[in-house]
């Protein structure tokens, strides 16, 4: 839809068709299918029977980011890792949305290491943040609504999740790819 | 000139309820299965999201070819909706007189060969895996369907839908030997053809990453969904009107009516034993499959002697 954006102001028919479009993406968020770490495992266990993530539409965890949504950063990212978890991002069709899960992926967690990326938000736009060392899956549903009250607000005529890259951070990233690579000698 | 005009609104009309109860049944089939394993499960309208949502993504073609990929995900949907005007749905067939059952293989084969050339245009790994193996349970197994109805033709010596479709596998003098195995070999393959669980090989989620449906995004890949749900209403339909026919073919309004919803319920239930079977089998290697679906094909055969010889 991106020849639409920007094109429109906000009247009575945009805002119908934004509504019915937004009630459907909200319903339907289906997850791209990986993991990094232990809240990993979390994040399997929300859509065992007990917690049933289904019901919130995202039973669909899809194997290709090419049909995914929402991507569920979940554990430690590695410097090793980030290239490819930005990647996954750059491959998944818009509209897409990010959950940062953990600590970890968050802020980086208790590893203030040469080898952890601080926060996967230094990579990609980052929706909404989860608390936990792991998370539980219930924490993991709420982020979930919290996202939906987002898609909510979206429209044609303006996206609010267009939080960017900012230049300073890629450089920072950069940076530390570096330390990375030269502390490992090949 | 009118029965014409007829044909064209009978064949809007079966389009239209295929792609209104397609996700529907698709709703179903995911409820049940989550109440299978003890979940509490999507909410039945859930497929009617999910499509919509995909024709409001952005549309990435990333296949090695991508006109070819465009091409195969129209001709699925367009397959699957042109199969739907021939079949009846507890009326009389809308394109009884202009076409046949022949077309009617013709095209069901056609829906397969879809699947096949997306999975060769997407050129990835995974897609070209999940085009070979679609490719072999398709060569064993359209030749099941096509000799169900051969068979029918074959008691009625004719190949009129409206003829053939009407539980004709039955139409012999004595004991229908050739019919009920058709029926046993139907029921059994049956999975394979709505491409549910202990048989979907071809686009196996966790080992094959959707195969040929990989490099799809957005709306060509709500095309491709789309098909496969109507698939399974087509397929039930089907089966209905070839083995399970009984109390369709009024036309008595108030009877029509009654017999109408008789034929869909028979559906239904078709779509549920789908579902318990996808529930609570898992999928087959491909090997094992395929010396299954030779097994059928054999009977097939079987049937085919059978009923050649009157029987």
């Amino acid at each position: 839809m991106s020849w639409l954006q920007n094109k429109f102001e906000k009247n009575f028919m945009i805002s119908t068709v934004d509504y019915v479009f937004n009630w459907a993406r909200k319903s339907a968020l289906w997850p791209m299918t990986f993991g990094l770490a232990c809240c990993a495992i979390e994040m399997i266990a929300s859509s065992t029977a007990r917690f049933d993530i289904a019901r919130f539409g995202s039973e669909v965890f899809r194997p290709s980011p090419r049909q995914s949504d929402l991507m569920i950063v979940s554990g430690t990212v590695t410097l090793k890792m980030a290239p490819i978890v930005k990647r996954i991002y750059d491959q998944m069709p818009e509209p897409k949305w990010v959950i940062s899960m953990g600590a970890c992926s968050s802020v980086g967690g208790p590893f203030n290491t040469y080898a952890v990326l601080q926060g996967v938000d230094r990579i990609v736009p980052v929706d909404v943040y989860v608390i936990g060392c792991p998370p539980r899956p219930e924490n993991l549903f709420y982020a979930l609504l919290k996202l939906q009250d987002k898609i909510d607000t979206m429209s044609l005529a303006k996206r609010p999740t267009e939080v960017r890259l900012d230049e300073s951070m890629m450089e920072n990233f950069k940076r530390q790819v570096m330390v990375a690579q030269t502390m490992q000698p090949k | 000139m009118s029965s014409v005009i007829w044909r064209i609104v009978g064949g809007v009309l079966n389009v239209g309820i295929v792609l209104l109860v397609a996700p529907l049944g698709q709703g179903v089939l995911r409820k049940v299965t989550a109440r299978v394993q003890s979940r509490q499960g999507p909410p039945l309208w859930q497929p009617y999201f999910d499509l919509l949502k995909l024709l409001g993504k952005e549309d990435i073609e990333s296949g090695e070819t991508p006109r070819m990929q465009r091409f195969a995900a129209y001709l699925s949907l367009a397959t699957v909706l042109a199969v739907a005007c021939l079949v009846p749905m507890g009326f009389a067939s809308p394109m009884n007189g202009a076409a046949d059952i022949i077309l009617l293989i013709y095209l069901l084969t056609l829906c397969g060969i879809c699947t096949l050339l997306a999975g060769l245009a997407a050129g990835s790994t995974y897609s070209l895996v999940g085009a070979s193996r679609e490719m072999m349970s398709m060569i064993a197994l359209e030749p099941v369907f096509a000799i169900a109805l051969i068979v029918g033709a074959l008691h009625t010596g004719s190949f009129r839908l409206d003829t053939v479709l009407n539980g004709s596998v039955y139409g012999t003098a004595g004991v229908p030997w050739s019919g009920l195995i058709m029926l046993a070999v139907m029921i059994l393959s049956f999975q394979a053809f709505v491409q549910r669980v202990p048989f979907d090989i071809s686009e196996a989620e966790t080992e094959l990453m959707e195969g040929p449906l990989m490099e799809y995004s957005g709306p060509k890949l709500a095309l491709f969904k789309y098909a496969q749900m109507a698939k399974l209403v087509i397929y039930s339909a089907l089966f209905v009107r070839m083995f399970v026919p009984w109390g369709a073919g009024f036309t008595f309004p108030l009877a029509g009516l009654v017999f109408w919803a008789m034929f869909w319920a028979k559906v239904a239930v078709v779509v549920l034993v789908v579902t318990l079977v996808a529930a609570t089998h898992a999928r087959y290697r491909i090997d094992q499959a395929i010396r299954f679906f030779a097994g059928m094909f054999a009977a097939a055969l079987g049937a085919l002697v059978l009923a050649s010889y009157g029987y």
